[in-house]
């Protein structure tokens, strides 16, 4: 035999020894492996053959399976899940059994092999044990999956609608991918950390502790950083923690399944790069740091002199992270419940408990590091200066970070190359504005808010309060990759309504399928209706009627659509607020579907789903289209015979720049502060004065604190309806001339919410 | 050959081994001798390669112990714990052993089993403490190996089952120059069995010769003289102890039987008898002057 084949020969029966020691471990994790993907995966494909067969629908079996795979499944799921990974614990402590019990150290350390060949023979050992179970319980898992993903579910729910059952599967599939990683980063990390102990219960708690104060320090630290830096907002926090994250399991869990952070994962492969690269160098970590050990030490709780030291520091600094976070920043920590346990929601202590509590538990978690490490009574001094270091340098980082922003992170913008699109969402008091900008424009607006800081002291996570503000997402793979959230002056809303207008205006007018609900019941067969060529019967009527008022139109989807996107795509900054003001009408638009629904996900009737879209009057193509099949959205002459009034006030409530409620349980003078009782003067719709100042009118009308004058117009059809249209500025001077000139409308005894008996009269 | 060059080992801020240098022949039975916590065992694992020293060198034929396959397929050490092997029967030993030493013979394994009369199918931790020594004697020696450390090898077993054991072992010894290096704190078994000894104490060689050459040197000598007698009346003679019981003074000095007949006929003694020293007495006269108390060895 070679020296080669031998080295390969003694390698091989070294790992097939030390696989053999593990079966009945590996037995064990087989069984518990069972209780995840194997049996999740069959509630899932008894349930899709519910979801396809009448009688179940009709019994409504198939309600108790979805309930089984979205709750006591799922639970099952989750327990096995969490029984594997303790195996897989209790099978990496009995691969490596001789780093922590002395009594296989003389056994397996004279054996005749290198340490290279024990560590990767007993690693090879281990992950054979771990994940053969496993990826042997994923595949029965898969396999199931791949079969219920080739059934035929178009009977029951449709071509454009993904099935609940495959959605389903969909979990079952992203689940895999984050156990097999989850066990891996446990693995690697366990398998470093007790490469340092030299006693079992040790080992184990070192486990344990590490997983909980790697997370800890992380996330405390990053939402220090983040949580006060200019610009951050609460799901901004959490989902801009990029490979921060990845340094433990419980991070990885978070960057797939927590809300943007998807993106982390599936935007770039960096971060499972990442992971790799980190995983590898604990890997190294471990081998090295085992190759150094003195076996003789084996039995004392730490083999190192020092690593006793060092545990002790981290969980010094999680439990200082932890505090600080409180202690710092009170208003951020009322984010996380945990706090919430020290005082309830609405309780708030004062920061020098927080302070004590900080201490005791540091204190505490010394002595216990140190009876468990074997510490000695007579290095209490030198104990004692390592806490004080090692705490105050936590806090001072955590300071650190909280202080200066991040470091400077709130100056972060991703770069072209990061980013392929960005978002901006803009919200003004009642309007909401979600449009996509090209990326310079975004980060001119970006710089220019950088440069300005509005608001410093409210635009962080801990101070928020409500008022005009905009949020840049940019986005990379259709996921967020940074999210900063700013409350603006008014400076700056011209020039949001401006992008707003120029790139995001016209998304509103595309054309969507909305199918989301799409539960089955037995109640409920589909109802032919009679379909245009698109396979939909859309119903469309115009705002001012009620849904039971359809107008039927003839027109073209398809060219009603073209016409809105045309003229929408053509609308600018200053046909809105520049132009004298009108009202949009609505057109709402049912698409009616042969699918049925369930009445219990709160859509009243089967089978249609409604948009509704808002028709400017300079949206001409649309206006002449709709004229054409019937539908006049403005007719001429208006306002004659409306009631008229104007209105001098100062607006107080923030309900939209528009002010254009035209409801009855609304009474404009709720909106409005410091009323005078003089302040409302009557005007008839008719009078050259109505007609003149509804040419000073625009949309724009911002909270100001100033007096302004306003139109409100109540409908001579509907005397309970009103619109409501603020004066622009620059014709105030014009509008007080005609308010003073305007007779005095005594509107407290009048009930112009109930529209009868203004003024007993009506024109 | 094994050769341990100014080996230290230190277990914290003790000083296990404390610059100990021996050189164990082939074919050499070597016995380790030393009181508790003398370093004995630690040196054992040392020559097993299951500890590195802090400095110096364990060579077997030159070559280092610690990290080489090669070096230790040709040894094999014996602990004096067998709790590890608790749950294997001797069937799984044999495969156990038998997948790391090439030249493991199963032949003789089977022969050995079946001679002492272990049996197969059992767990050895049912085995009683003697039993347990014999399955490891037994698998290190059907490995076949060159060299066998045995700690505490004949710790607690009755006078049958250490006959077993050394029949074994000298058996092995004498066919296939077997180098055995055991350690224990009884001399009648180093005496019966051993070549060589070594004495440790505090992690160090205070005495590492031939037995039968210090044997023959030092004499003990009972006379009767019709005086007191001193060191100096005996200048041709390393003398290392003179006592007196009663009318007769008893002389420990080195030099060879004959050398201290002739020296103590001299002084003309009414009585003269020449009588061979025990181990122990070899041991507390050898180490009287170097403060050791060889009365803590058993015999």
């Amino acid at each position: 035999m070679t020296a080669q084949s031998s080295t390969n020969n003694r390698f091989l029966q070294y790992y097939l020894y030390r696989l053999g020691r593990l079966k009945y471990l590996m037995i064990l994790l087989g069984f518990f492996s069972l209780l995840t993907f194997p049996l999740y995966s069959v509630l899932v494909e008894r349930y899709a053959y519910a979801t396809i067969n009448y009688e179940e629908l009709e019994s409504g079996t198939y309600e108790t399976f979805r309930n089984l795979c979205t709750d006591l499944g799922w639970k099952i799921f989750l327990v096995g899940a969490a029984c594997c990974l303790l195996v897989m614990v209790l099978i990496l402590l009995e691969g490596f059994r001789y780093l922590h019990r002395k009594k296989y150290v003389n056994m397996d350390m004279v054996l005749p092999v290198t340490h290279t060949q024990r560590f990767f023979g007993d690693l090879l050992a281990v992950l054979t044990a771990q994940f053969v179970p496993i990826l042997a319980a994923c595949g029965i898992g898969e396999a199931v999956v791949l079969h219920v993903r080739s059934i035929d579910f178009s009977e029951f729910w449709g071509p454009d609608v993904i099935p609940q059952p495959i959605k389903y599967c969909d979990r079952i599939d992203s689940t895999i991918l984050l156990f097999i990683v989850v066990a891996l980063m446990l693995l690697f990390m366990s398998l470093f950390v007790i490469s340092f102990c030299g006693r079992t219960p040790i080992a184990f708690m070192m486990i344990a502790f590490v997983q909980v104060t790697v997370p800890v320090i992380t996330f405390v630290l990053w939402f220090l950083a983040v949580g006060n830096s200019y610009g951050a907002s609460d799901s901004v926090a959490v989902g801009d923690m990029t490979l921060f994250t990845l340094l433990s399991p419980f991070g990885y869990v978070m960057a797939v399944g927590y809300g943007d952070m998807h993106s982390l994962m599936n935007r770039t492969p960096w971060g499972y790069l990442f992971i790799t690269v980190y995983l590898a160098a604990l890997c190294a970590g471990a081998y090295f740091v085992q190759k150094h050990r003195r076996n003789e030490r084996t039995g004392e709780p730490f083999v190192y002199k020092y690593a006793r030291h060092g545990f002790t520091a981290l969980y010094i600094m999680a439990a200082t992270a932890f505090f600080a976070l409180r202690i710092l920043s009170p208003q951020l920590a009322e984010y996380f419940s945990l706090y919430r346990l020290f005082g309830g929601y609405g309780v708030t202590y004062d920061t020098s408990v927080f302070v004590v509590l900080w201490l005791l538990t540091s204190l505490i978690i010394l002595i216990v590091a140190e009876i468990l490490g074997g510490g000695k009574l007579k290095e209490l001094p030198f104990t004692a200066l390592r806490f004080v270091v090692t705490a105050g340098l936590c806090f001072g980082i955590c300071a650190g970070a909280m202080f200066t922003e991040g470091f400077g992170y709130w100056k972060y913008i991703p770069s072209s190359t990061e980013a392929d699109s960005v978002v901006i969402d803009f919200v003004n008091y009642g309007d909401c504005m979600s449009f996509t900008v090209p990326y310079d424009e975004a980060v001119k607006l970006h710089e220019r808010i950088l440069e300005e800081r509005p608001y410093p002291e409210y635009n962080r996570l801990s101070k928020r309060i409500d008022g005009p503000h905009v949020a840049i997402n940019y986005k990379s793979g259709g996921s967020n990759i940074s999210y900063r959230d700013y409350m603006v002056d008014d400076s700056y809303i011209d020039s949001l309504y401006a992008l707003y207008f120029k790139y995001g205006f016209k998304e509103k007018y595309v054309r969507e399928k909305n199918y989301e609900y799409t539960y089955l019941t037995s109640e409920y067969r589909w109802e032919k209706y009679e379909l245009n060529a698109n396979g939909e019967f859309a119903f469309i009527y115009k705002n001012g009627g009620t849904r039971q008022d359809i107008i039927q139109s003839d027109v073209d989807i398809d060219e009603l659509f073209a016409a809105m996107q045309a003229d929408a795509a053509e609308v600018t900054f200053d046909d809105i607020y520049l132009t004298p003001y009108r009202s949009p009408e609505y057109l709402y638009i049912r698409f009616t579907t042969e699918y049925p629904k369930d009445p219990a996900s709160g859509i009243s009737a089967a089978g249609y789903d409604e948009q509704s879209f808002p028709v400017y009057p300079f949206f001409t193509r649309t206006v002449t289209l709709m004229r054409e099949h019937g539908i006049d959205l403005f007719p001429e002459a208006e306002y004659s015979g409306d009631l008229a009034f104007i209105v001098k006030a100062t607006v107080i409530q923030k309900l939209g720049s528009t002010l254009t409620l035209q409801s009855a349980s609304y009474d404009f003078r709720d909106m409005l502060f410091n009323t005078q009782e003089t302040a409302m003067h009557r005007l008839s719709a008719d009078s050259p004065e109505f007609v003149e100042l509804m040419e000073y009118t625009a949309e724009k009308s911002y909270y100001n604190e100033d007096e302004r004058y306003y139109l409100v117009v109540y409908r001579r059809s509907n005397a309970t309806d009103y619109s409501f249209y603020p004066i622009t500025e620059s014709n105030t001077a014009r509008a007080a001339e005609i308010w003073s000139a305007a007779p005095y409308a005594d509107t407290e005894t009048a009930n112009l919410r109930g529209g009868a008996n203004i003024y007993g009269e009506r024109e | 050959m094994i050769e341990i060059k100014d080996c230290v080992m230190d277990y914290g801020e003790n000083r296990a081994i404390d610059h100990v240098s021996l050189t164990i022949p082939e074919g050499c039975s070597y016995g380790l001798l030393g009181s508790n916590a003398a370093g004995k065992s630690t040196l054992l694992k040392l020559l097993g390669g299951i500890y590195r020293t802090t400095s110096g060198e364990v060579l077997v034929d030159g070559k280092s112990v610690w990290d080489d396959p090669a070096v230790k397929e040709r040894l094999f050490f014996v602990d004096d714990e067998t709790v590890q092997f608790s749950d294997m029967t001797m069937k799984d030993m044999k495969r156990y052993y038998s997948r790391f030493y090439p030249k493991f013979d199963s032949a003789l394994f089977d022969k050995l089993v079946q001679t002492v009369g272990l049996p197969t199918e059992r767990k050895t931790h049912t085995f009683s403490k003697g039993m347990k020594r014999q399955a490891v004697v037994i698998s290190g020696v059907a490995c076949k190996a060159d060299y066998l450390f045995i700690d505490e090898a004949f710790d607690g077993l009755d006078q049958t089952m250490r006959t077993i054991v050394k029949n074994i072992l000298i058996d092995e010894m004498l066919d296939n120059n077997l180098t055995v290096v055991f350690s224990s704190h009884n001399l009648s078994e180093i005496d019966e069995f051993c070549d060589r000894v070594g004495l440790l104490h505090a992690g160090k060689v205070l005495f590492d010769c031939e037995l039968d050459s210090v044997k023959s040197d030092l004499v003990k000598v009972r006379a009767a003289f019709d005086r007191d007698v001193t060191i100096s009346d005996f200048p041709e003679l390393e003398v290392l102890h003179i006592g007196k019981s009663g009318s007769l003074t008893e002389i420990i000095a080195r030099g060879g039987a004959e050398k201290a007949r002739a020296a103590a006929e001299k002084l003309s003694p009414k009585l003269c008898d020449l009588m061979k020293l025990s181990l122990k007495e070899i041991f507390v006269y050898e180490m009287e002057g170097v403060g050791y108390d060889g009365s803590k060895l058993d015999e």
